[in-house]
């Protein structure tokens, strides 16, 4: 099944919530690379997301009754591994404030065909805004990252986190002006080193 | 907030690769022991739930007696099909999938929780003054059979949906407790002869409330997907 197809994705899981127990491989197949990506960006360690997106199947399975008819996958399955994230930083609550366990998660940020200078600054660039998502609140990140990186809609995004729109948005915002100073900050130097040279 | 704010403006935040990970062929295998049920069997608990609620609501009313005053019909509406449309309403939209299967909106949820016990209080308060009157004493006692007759459902109906709210598993759970409250108050007034308004309102209602919070804090962790 393709990835980019929604809809079989969520046909998938309605067969699978009526117990048919096959249609769990098409469940796995649509969404497991948004999910874990998804955790990836929260957690910052490719180990770790692992871990809790084992964790979130498990409770899809669990909760499979609970999926109503007509309902989207995707928005349901992001609530779940929202979950699996909050109870991780719940039973370890040392690990809101810590630094990325397994940091070059975020490497390769310019892709393969990019230049070097190109590359160095893109990674850097998300190195910024991979260590300034881990200082914000928990509620702060996940926000800001189902908006700008899971491309859900703030109705979607309030819906997932169980909150109104209002406060999604606010979240977000909070969060995009953390970043944007941090990458302001971020950048000052680069552009005092390059002063000199022009 | 700044008022200027735009979602689409996080578009200019660089993007955070987090890899190009594909899914194995073969997909993880759940636990033969760990059970999640279908549709079906979730549709079977939510009714065995429901009727063992309804069960006790009504052989605790008839063990404690039907009210004289039984056959004023515009009493009965007042005390106990008001309450009971109110209760129904509040679990429905409490069960319910909501537009994206996730539920009932926050905004929803929430004013439900708080508004449906504000409401009973307000209509019994304003229904007009019959006989009996109220005391603190007779609202307390009143209200403990009103806590009785509403925790044993509210249990049943924690069993049955547990594992099941994928969001706001508190605040559903709280309208779950706030209906299952209203049931109990219905019941009530299916025995208690006390027409006072007041005496409905508190005696009746503060089971509400107390369901209301033990739903938020105590059956939220039950239904909450695990």
């Amino acid at each position: 099944m393709s990835t980019s197809d929604p809809d079989r994705g969520d046909a998938a899981m309605s067969r699978y919530a009526d117990g048919e127990e096959a249609a769990f491989a098409d469940v796995y197949r649509s969404v497991a690379a948004r999910l874990k990506s998804f955790l990836v960006r929260l957690v910052r360690s490719e180990s770790l997301a692992d871990d809790l997106l084992q964790e979130t199947f498990l409770r899809m399975h669990r909760a499979r009754g609970s999926f109503a008819r007509g309902a989207r996958l995707l928005p349901w399955c992001y609530a779940i591994a929202r979950n699996v994230h909050v109870d991780h930083l719940r039973h370890r609550p040392s690990q809101r404030e810590r630094p990325a366990e397994d940091e070059d998660a975020f490497e390769g940020a310019a892709g393969p065909d990019a230049d070097g200078e190109a590359v160095a600054v893109a990674a850097q660039m998300a190195d910024v805004v991979s260590r300034t998502l881990a200082r914000l609140p928990p509620n702060q990140r996940e926000a800001f990252i189902l908006l700008r990186y899971e491309g859900l809609s703030v109705a979607d995004a309030a819906a997932v986190l169980g909150v109104t729109e209002g406060a999604v948005k606010l979240r977000a915002f909070h969060a995009y002006e953390a970043l944007r100073d941090a990458l302001g900050t971020a950048k000052k130097p680069r552009d005092g080193r390059k002063a000199p040279d022009a | 907030m700044s008022s200027s704010f735009d979602p689409a403006d996080l578009g200019s935040i660089p993007d955070l690769p987090a890899g190009d990970w594909q899914p194995p062929a073969e997909p993880p295998r759940v636990p033969a022991s760990d059970r999640g049920p279908t549709r079906q069997a979730l549709a079977r608990r939510r009714r065995l739930a429901m009727l063992a609620g309804l069960v006790w609501l009504a052989v605790l009313v008839v063990v404690l007696g039907l009210r004289h005053d039984l056959g004023l019909s515009w009493l009965v509406i007042g005390h106990a099909l008001a309450p009971a449309a109110l209760g129904a309403a509040a679990l429905t939209a409490a069960l319910s999938p909501g537009p994206r299967g996730l539920g009932p909106s926050a905004v929803t949820t929430v004013a439900l929780a708080l508004g449906a016990p504000i409401v009973f209080a307000i209509s019994s308060a304003l229904f007009p003054h019959f006989d009996g009157g109220h005391d603190a004493r007779s609202a307390f006692f009143c209200g403990d059979f009103g806590l009785l007759l509403g925790a044993v459902p509210l249990a049943a109906l924690a069993w049955a949906q547990r594992n099941t709210c994928v969001t706001a598993a508190p605040w559903r759970s709280a309208l779950i407790g706030v209906s299952m409250g209203l049931a109990g108050a219905a019941a009530l007034g299916m025995h208690c002869a006390n027409g006072d308004g007041l005496h409905v309102a508190i005696g009746h209602g503060w089971p509400v409330i107390v369901l209301g919070v033990a739903g938020f804090m105590l059956v939220g962790r039950v239904t909450r997907v695990r």
